[in-house]
């Protein structure tokens, strides 16, 4: 019997979830657990697999919007929920989802598709390109200390769990310099501040306030005491995010975490490659790289709107060009620099498919990685070099919101 | 307290000024045998101690390098290194006064740049030096990475101990496009390649020859039995470095070596951050970080020569001003651009001191990060056509450790 690819009906939404839980190695959600999800399950653009009256796969993607180099938002759908089976890989099911989830996108004029990927092997057969990494680091704050450029004549206070959702979501809005930065959706606000909120661990939002008294900067932190609580008086914390309107109201953050009493270790998950962190610490070593991974998975959705979309360094232009980009499989070519994007007819410097393009787009990953490793073609290297100072954009790509 | 006195050594006193190197970088007295292996490496330098009385208790020196630098010039770089001050004699200004006086007398030698490795990151930022470079430490798990290797034209062979020498330095040159790089001395590749040379353990250089019979890569590597938690041994590798002379052989050196037979990890000391392996492993996160450390501090000594010596991307000019505590001709404002670096009177968009611009030098350091680090100061505009016309790729690595 045929697998049939559909629209999720909202009916359908349980058994969708129950598939996909099981394919990310987890159980079905029980009455509560879905309870307290089926919302999010409800607003998500959604396609299942159905084989007769089992669900055995699943895409999903939720509307959001991601910051271009140069600041602009482009629409995106955040894909998310993605498995089949494992009695059902190998069959094409996954493709059929994921072409059906971005025919969808498209046909709503969704500009680009971003995801955090459970494994790095998978979505570069669906035109997805590595866009963006993070490291995850441990913090031994007295070598970090002082950081350089640090002091403000701001203050600091704790905020309330029933007030943290609000002092927080303004200022994330208005910290938004990094390219790959996502708009987060009420239902991911609510799982990261989750504990914060209900105060169930420690927990901590510490607001950072102008002279003036205007709320510019947040970073959100646990703390621990370690098993050896009585032989090393040694406590430890995690920093789940610190962001602020400016770097130097981020150091101060960060200068506020390394002070707190007791504390001589912090760790953080995620962390841009370049952090202000690295060139502000006493000690650079004292910020230490225990892994670096693919954060961020993006694929075009819509070229024109894309490329028109971003800024583009003052540097000589360059034609790219674009292998099976039309409906029909032709080529389209761009020239691209000097501050702006144009369609043209004149002949590609360099040749790249969907998944390369979209993994040089936000300025991160370099033309020369990839006419390296055979994912782009250039006339030769001067025009990879030209391609590069066009693309390349600081700082760094960056999310912080895991999905 | 006795005043100390500097001076350039001479070759009677250089064990005497290696032994108090050793005692400040926590190592014993070097034997003979130690000695006799290192001497070399002595008179290839520019040495200066520091003596109270007949005792030595600080030095530096500089080896006579050339460094690559991007747009390909090979520029006259003072390597420094055996850099210490006994425990005893700490806080009395002798590092300040053997590392100023080690640029005065490179500046002279006409050395347009001082590059190190430091054994510890938070020292040479007061001298002037800024963080140019990264490398990686990495483990790779061969299975999960291994990729359908597509068969090379080309063909390998292993080196005997007898032919390193004559076969790998020359193949380093052909290979090496990064800025950051230096020229390796003899003594560098006796010491790299002594382990194999020696050929009592499994050290070896597998070397790539193109299908018309040109070398055109290699890979130094050693292969062991290891034992983990007590289990059954396991192959276990470590790749010193992968040279190429295109990313295609690189490629293929890769393959070679995640394929070898017996051989589960791989790990390896130093990889830029931008190696090939990241794009060509089939699993990405099967080249697992275990560290991110500071690569090559650099410092300018001739910010005039050193501007001129790169190139930059074809992209629109701007003006950065420096500041040099120690050196005036360094200190001024220079506009730069596709049409050279020229001394200026107009306004800066950046400003930062010699650090800042040594570490942003060989286009891997971007200003973005030393702006928001507090290195350097400048509005966005400024920094985001600084950054396009610094900006290199493949990103900086040495891979040499001096």
């Amino acid at each position: 019997m045929g697998i049939e690819v559909r629209a999720t009906a909202p009916e359908e939404r349980r058994a969708a979830a129950n598939a996909t839980r099981v394919a990310l190695l987890d159980n079905p959600p029980d009455d509560e657990t879905w309870a307290k999800h089926e919302a999010r399950w409800q607003s998500l653009r959604s396609f299942s697999a159905w084989d007769g009256d089992r669900c055995v796969g699943h895409v999903g993607s939720f509307d959001t919007e991601t910051t271009a180099p140069g600041g602009a938002h482009l629409t995106t759908i955040g894909v998310t929920s993605a498995g089949v089976l494992p009695t059902h890989v190998r069959q094409g099911i996954f493709r059929r989802l994921i072409d059906a989830l971005i025919a969808d996108a498209i046909a709503d004029g969704v500009a680009l598709a971003s995801l955090r990927a459970s494994e790095a092997t998978i979505y570069g057969n669906f035109g997805f390109g590595m866009a963006g990494d993070a490291l995850t680091v441990t913090i031994d704050v007295a070598r970090a200390r002082p950081l350089r450029g640090a002091t403000t004549d701001g203050t600091f206070d704790l905020v309330p769990g029933a007030e943290i959702l609000d002092t927080v979501r303004p200022i994330y809005d208005r910290a938004d310099r990094r390219p790959g930065r996502i708009a987060r959706p009420d239902w991911l606000w609510g799982r990261f501040f989750e504990n914060a909120v209900t105060g169930h661990s420690v927990e901590n939002v510490v607001v950072h306030r102008s002279a003036t008294g205007e709320p510019d900067g947040y970073a959100h932190y646990q703390l621990n005491w370690s098993d050896d609580i009585f032989g090393a008086d040694h406590g430890t914390g995690k920093v789940h995010e610190v962001w602020a309107t400016s770097p130097k109201v981020e150091l101060a953050l960060w200068q506020f975490l390394f002070d707190i009493p007791l504390v001589r270790q912090l760790s953080v998950d995620e962390l841009a490659a370049d952090s202000v962190l690295f060139h502000a610490a006493a000690d650079f070593r004292a910020v230490r790289v225990g892994m670096r991974w693919d954060e961020q998975w993006l694929r075009i959705l819509d070229v024109d709107a894309a490329l028109a979309g971003r800024s583009w360094a003052d540097a000589a232009p360059i034609v790219v060009g674009l292998v099976d980009s039309g409906a029909d499989g032709a080529s389209r070519r761009w020239r691209i620099g000097a501050g702006a994007a144009t369609a043209t007819d004149d002949l590609a410097d360099l040749t790249t498919d969907i998944a390369g393009l979209s993994a040089a787009y936000l300025g991160s990953t370099s033309w020369a990685d990839l006419t390296s490793a055979g994912r782009a073609e250039a006339n030769d290297d001067a025009t990879v070099r030209r391609a590069d100072a066009v693309f390349a954009h600081r700082p760094l790509t960056f999310s912080g919101s895991f999905f | 307290m006795t005043a100390y006195v500097t001076r350039p050594t001479t070759p009677d006193e250089w064990r005497v000024c290696g032994d108090a190197m050793r005692t400040a970088l926590l190592t014993g007295a070097a034997t003979d045998e130690d000695w006799a292996k290192t001497e070399p490496s002595w008179a290839d330098q520019d040495g200066i101690a520091a003596w109270e009385l007949d005792a030595c208790i600080g030095h530096v020196a500089a080896y006579r390098f050339e460094m690559l630098v991007p747009g390909g010039a090979w520029v006259p770089t003072a390597g420094v290194t055996r850099v210490g001050v006994l425990p005893t004699h700490r806080r009395r200004g002798v590092l300040t006064a053997l590392l100023g006086e080690l640029a005065d007398n490179a500046r002279e030698r006409g050395q347009v740049l001082a590059a190190l490795r430091a054994s510890e990151a938070g020292i040479y930022g007061r001298y002037g030096y800024g963080i140019a470079s990264h490398r990686l430490t990495v483990r790779i798990d061969t299975a999960r990475a291994r990729r359908t290797a597509t068969a090379t034209p080309g063909a390998f062979r292993l080196l005997a101990p007898t032919e390193l020498l004559d076969v790998v330095p020359p193949l380093y040159e052909r290979c090496t496009h990064r800025p950051g790089a230096v020229g390796r001395a003899e003594w560098m590749w006796r010491r790299y390649l002594e382990e194999a040379i020696e050929g009592h353990t499994a050290d070896r250089v597998v070397v790539h020859t193109s299908p018309d019979g040109i070398d055109d890569g290699y890979a130094q590597y050693s292969v062991a039995w290891k034992d983990r938690d007590g289990l059954m041994e396991t192959g276990a590798g470590e790749v010193a470095e992968v040279r190429a002379a295109t990313p295609e052989v690189e490629a293929a050196l890769w393959d070679y070596l995640l394929g070898l037979d017996l051989v589960q990890t791989l790990d390896l000391m130093e990889l830029p951050t931008d190696d090939l392996l990241f794009q060509l492993a089939a699993d990405p996160r099967a080249v697992g970080l275990r560290a991110r450390y500071d690569e090559i501090w650099l410092r300018i000594l001739d910010v005039d020569a050193a501007l001129t010596a790169r190139t930059v991307n074809d992209a629109a000019p701007v003006t950065i001003a420096v500041t040099d505590g120690r050196y005036d001709d360094n200190t001024g404002s220079w506009t730069i651009g596709p049409d050279g670096a020229k001394r200026t009177d107009t306004t800066a968009g950046i400003a930062t001191d010699i650090a800042g611009l040594s570490a942003a030098y060989l286009g891997s350091t971007s200003w973005w990060e030393l702006v928001a680090g507090g290195r350097a100061s400048g509005d966005a505009d400024a920094v985001r056509r600084a950054d396009a016309l610094f900006a290199h790729r493949p990103l900086a690595f040495c891979g040499s450790f001096f």
